[in-house]
């Protein structure tokens, strides 16, 4: 009989770190010969879970999500109505644009923690949003052209602009900023601005710029709610955003930047860098899916998330990303746009190594899978031997 | 006063002070005749619009006038005695055409009874709700408009008198059903669209239960005795053309048999039912690719005369022959001479088809199915007055459909067979259950139409009780005999090497990307490269190991060099033909390949 610590050691042989560190937490307690059955079945299911080695396994995860994905054009589960959340597209729209790492997705939306200190305060909170939220000119105050004198006249809603904290000089800095011209006059309810318009039609375009001024808020954030956790019995408030600006959040001192969520993939890689990009795409795929009763397993879709950063950028799945990008000129001549691949393939002279499955099969050579992976070879020793 | 504006065909043409009375008055115009009778008005709150364009879906409608309908006994004595037609209604101003858009400014009654004085028109039938197909269908009112739509189309694809003139006509293809009848259950458009005079289908018995499993999942099973009594049996006809064209510089096609100098002679079996003409006889038994017309044409490009030998015509055979799966007996053969003066041969075989297992039948309710087996007389279920049925039909397949038309049809079926006056089934109006079941009690059955029934295979008595009824059912041109295909080996394509696609051709079964993709997600790769080359394509190809180019063998020289570089270091290499053709397409493109050999172990 092996003591307990030689056991653990041949674990360590097998496991990595993490795992031993969990079966050590969760088999505190138990009898020797009960922990060692169960740390050798558990051993047992390692195994049995790895790769076999020559498993096609990106073929296998696009058939996961490919086999699942059908199905989902057909049904997709709307989400709506539910307040304050506000609703991400979800299904297939949703899942295509993550796969494409599309530059302008339909829906981006930051989750932002609020410090430990504030969360608890729902008035604090909402004051936070309320200021992160873009206003434009127009939603405060009634814009007008004079085309007799060529100005434009400026009539503040007083109303709405108590609402949202704002004053009149404030409001006209902003658009003497956006407009480089100072104010002909600046009152509690109204504010003239003659800009340099010699004709109708310049007027127009000022009058535009002027209306869709940012007077307040983060640049991006077109709306921002307030949504309720519950803790236990205590209550913490987080605030969700519709439209992100990740940069500028992250900057303001009432939010925890360390547990503040975006959506959005490429503006994560941006502020935060490639891991944490591969991480939000990972989670965001994988939560779509969840959300659609769809159940792939995990490894698949993080090797898509991996196969998709792995060059230090993000990488399309389709044409323009990883699928147009391989080694091989005939698997990339076999794959759309063949005469661009051809063509450049014979300016450079390249060389087709035909290691990869697509060109293997053009030749007509067995594919480096499965039983195809492992080669047999005569050695020469042992014929000496004998 | 009611001011607006007005609308022709969706835009803005001016306004008017009295939208009410424009309306009317261009309504009137219409009616009168003035205006076309397509055109349509519709009045909305401050707005007339007009519309003149295509694409609306218009519907007939009669006019009422003061809480009278405008078409009175003596319109409709009228059209009976064919004095007058639906036309002239339309031109008196009794029958009008009304779109979407015009609707809604309508009330329409849907009987004459209930007119009120609000009413604005009246419908002419209610069964005009349906179309031309669906109106066809027996009880359609209680079918799902899906199971219609399903019907209407099948019913495009039975079997049956497709011409009266079938008998002189020389169609390349065309199926003719044998005893057609006229459906026992059946609307009055039956009559109106001549169906009763061209019938596709026949009234079959039906018992529904299942059996042994030989009718699951919409699969039918048929008698065998219904069969041999020609149940469902109709007649496939295929027509052949060949001219004797006439070619620049006087040369002409001959029918004629072929001797055995000519290119492409067949043999002499080949030619042993052909008369001295080189047509085959009439009541013929033809197979696939027999020679039905033998005919020899010119060569196609005429060869330098030189001046001391003969002028020797290498003639080439071209002659027609049955086509596959086509085989039967020669019909009829034809022989004229078209516009040109070239002379015509025709010929047209036939071919009998009995129902055989995988056929495909229909009911009228868009309950169709294919025959999972074909049972003997003897080994049928009968019921206690001794029927045995023509076919047992799955009780399975009714209730999700909801056609519960089909079994109104059946319970009809059953009552007209024995009341010999047909039933009427026309949309809203036919004879309802009610009626049916006492009908049926008369006649000494249960009303619910099911029956007391013995197992044919063992004699005992089902201890359920089985519904059975008579249901017209269509014969669908979906025959498998015409589908039946296999390959082993067989032709390939030039370009490529690889085996030919479709029937037609003897081509393969296509081994597509996703079977491809499921053999890679196994690792399976051997399977796959038996798959993908051993059998399609596999090919060797000699390679210069210096340049790397497809070099030549020279067989009479037996000598094997590359001729790019002269050199002889040559070596078979196994690749797939495709690869060969693409480097090739790829040197006409202006790129040159360069194949590195290597040793494999
Ligand atoms: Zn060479």
């Amino acid at each position: 009989m092996t003591s307990m610590k030689d056991t653990w050691k041949e674990l360590e042989k097998e496991l990595p770190q993490r795992k031993i560190q969990t079966l050590k937490e969760n088999t505190k307690g138990m009898k020797a010969a009960e922990k060692r059955k169960f740390l050798e079945e558990k051993l047992e299911e390692y195994r049995k879970s790895k790769v076999e080695p020559g498993e096609p396994v990106g073929l296998l995860a696009a058939q996961a999500v490919g086999e699942r994905a059908t199905q989902m054009v057909l049904r997709t589960f709307h989400i709506a109505g539910l307040t304050g959340e506000l609703s991400v597209p979800q299904g297939m729209p949703r899942l295509k644009e993550l796969l494409e790492v599309r530059h302008q997705p339909k829906m981006e939306t930051c989750k932002i923690q609020i410090k430990k200190e504030l969360n608890g305060n729902k008035e604090k909170v909402k004051e936070i949003a309320r200021d992160m939220e873009e206003v434009t000119l127009e939603e405060v105050a009634d814009v007008q052209e004079d085309f007799n004198e060529k100005r434009i006249i400026i009539n503040f809603n007083e109303k709405k602009m108590k609402k949202q904290n704002l004053k009149p000089e404030e409001v006209a800095a902003k658009i003497k900023d956006k407009l480089r011209k100072k104010p002909e006059k600046v009152e509690d309810d109204q504010a003239i601005f003659k800009p340099k318009a010699s004709t109708l039609k310049s007027l127009r375009r000022y009058t535009q710029k002027a209306k869709t001024a940012r007077v307040k808020g983060i640049k991006g954030i077109k709306r921002a709610t307030i949504v309720e956790r519950k803790q236990g019995n205590k209550k913490t408030y987080e605030i969700h955003t519709d439209g992100t600006n990740l940069r500028n959040i992250l900057k303001l001192p009432e939010v925890n930047s360390k547990e503040t969520y975006s959506n959005s993939i490429r503006e994560v890689q941006g502020v935060l860098g490639i891991e944490a990009a591969r991480k939000v795409l990972h989670l965001e795929i994988q939560e779509n899916l969840k959300a659609q009763n769809i159940t792939i397993n995990d490894r698949h879709i993080m090797l898509i998330s991996d196969a998709m950063t792995r060059k230090g950028e993000l990488n399309a799945i389709g044409r323009h990303g990883i699928s147009g990008e391989k080694e091989s000129v005939l698997a990339n001549a076999s794959f759309e746009t063949q005469m661009r691949h051809l063509l450049t393939a014979a300016q450079k002279g390249e060389t087709d190594p035909l290691k990869g499955v697509a060109e293997r099969m053009i030749v007509g050579e067995v594919i480096p899978v499965g039983t195809g992976s492992v080669e047999l070879r005569m050695s020469n020793q042992k014929q000496k031997k004998k | 006063m009611n001011e607006g504006s007005v609308y022709l065909n969706g835009s803005l043409i001016g306004s008017h002070k009295n939208l009410d009375t424009l309306a009317k008055e261009i309504r009137e115009k219409r009616r009168r005749g003035e205006l076309p009778e397509t055109l349509t008005v519709r009045k909305k709150e401050d707005e007339v619009l007009v519309n003149t364009d295509t694409g609306r879906a218009l519907r007939p409608l009669i006019i009422i006038e003061k809480g009278k309908s405008k078409l009175t006994e003596e319109h409709k004595n009228k059209i009976e005695k064919e004095e007058i037609t639906f036309k002239d209604l339309i031109k008196d101003g009794i029958v009008e055409y009304l779109d979407a858009e015009e609707e809604e400014d309508a009330y329409i009654a849907m009987k004459e009874e209930e007119i009120t004085k609000e009413h604005t028109h009246l419908e002419i039938h209610p069964s005009l709700a349906f179309g031309t197909c669906s109106s066809v269908n027996p009880y359609p009112e209680y079918n799902m408009s899906q199971r219609l739509e399903m019907s209407d189309s099948m019913l495009k694809q039975a079997l049956g008198l497709y011409a009266t003139n079938y008998n002189v006509r020389m169609d390349t293809e065309s199926y003719l059903m044998q005893y057609p009848q006229k459906p026992l259950t059946r609307t009055k458009y039956n009559k109106i669209l001549g169906l009763d005079k061209k019938p596709a289908g026949q009234n079959f018995t039906i018992a529904v239960m299942s059996y042994i499993g030989y009718n699951i999942d919409d699969a039918i099973v048929l008698n065998k005795g219904s069969i041999q009594r020609a149940l469902g049996r109709s007649i496939y006809y295929r027509g052949y053309s060949s001219q004797e064209r006439r070619y620049p510089a006087g040369q002409k096609d001959r029918f004629e048999v072929p001797s055995e100098k000519i290119v492409g002679y067949r043999g002499e079996e080949a030619y042993k039912n052909l008369d001295e003409n080189g047509i085959i006889e009439p009541e013929t038994q033809v197979d696939s690719r027999d020679v039905l017309i033998s005919k020899t044409s010119p060569p196609r490009f005429l060869e330098e005369i030189s001046e001391l030998s003969a002028i020797e015509e290498k003639r080439k055979e071209n002659s027609t022959t049955v086509k596959a799966n086509c085989e039967g007996k020669v019909d009829w053969v034809l022989m004229t001479e078209g516009e040109d003066g070239n002379k015509i041969i025709k010929v047209r075989t036939r071919n009998t088809m009995e129902p055989i297992i995988g056929d495909k039948f229909s009911a009228r309710h868009g309950q169709k199915g294919i025959v999972g087996l074909i049972v003997e007389e003897e080994d049928m279920p009968w019921t206690e007055s001794g029927v045995v049925p023509d076919m047992i039909f799955n009780p399975h397949a009714v209730p999700s459909r909801m056609t519960a038309g089909f079994l109104l049809e059946a319970i009809a079926g059953k009552k007209t067979s024995f009341s010999g006056k047909k039933t009427n089934a026309t949309a809203f109006e036919g004879e309802d259950r009610e009626s049916l079941k006492k009908k049926l009690e008369e006649y000494g059955f249960k009303p619910n139409g099911k029956e007391v029934m013995y197992d044919g295979r063992t004699g005992r008595r089902i201890e359920a009780q089985i519904f059975t009824g008579i249901v017209y059912y269509q014969k669908l041109y979906h025959l498998a005999s015409q589908k039946l295909h296999a390959r082993a080996r067989g032709p390939l394509q030039i370009l490529t090497r690889q085996p030919t696609e479709g029937k037609s051709r003897g081509g393969g079964q296509k081994f597509g990307s996703m079977e491809r993709d499921c053999l890679i997600g196994h690792g399976a790769s051997m399977l796959l490269k038996e798959r993908l080359l051993k059998e399609s394509d596999e090919t060797i190809e000699l390679i210069c190991e210096e340049c790397g180019t497809i070099a030549v063998n020279n067989k009479i020289r037996g000598e094997m060099y590359c001729e790019a570089c002269g050199s002889k270091n040559i070596h078979p290499v196994k690749m797939s033909y495709g690869f060969k053709l693409l480097i090739n397409e790829l040197k006409a493109l202006g790129i040159q390949t360069e194949l590195k050999l290597e040793d494999k172990m």
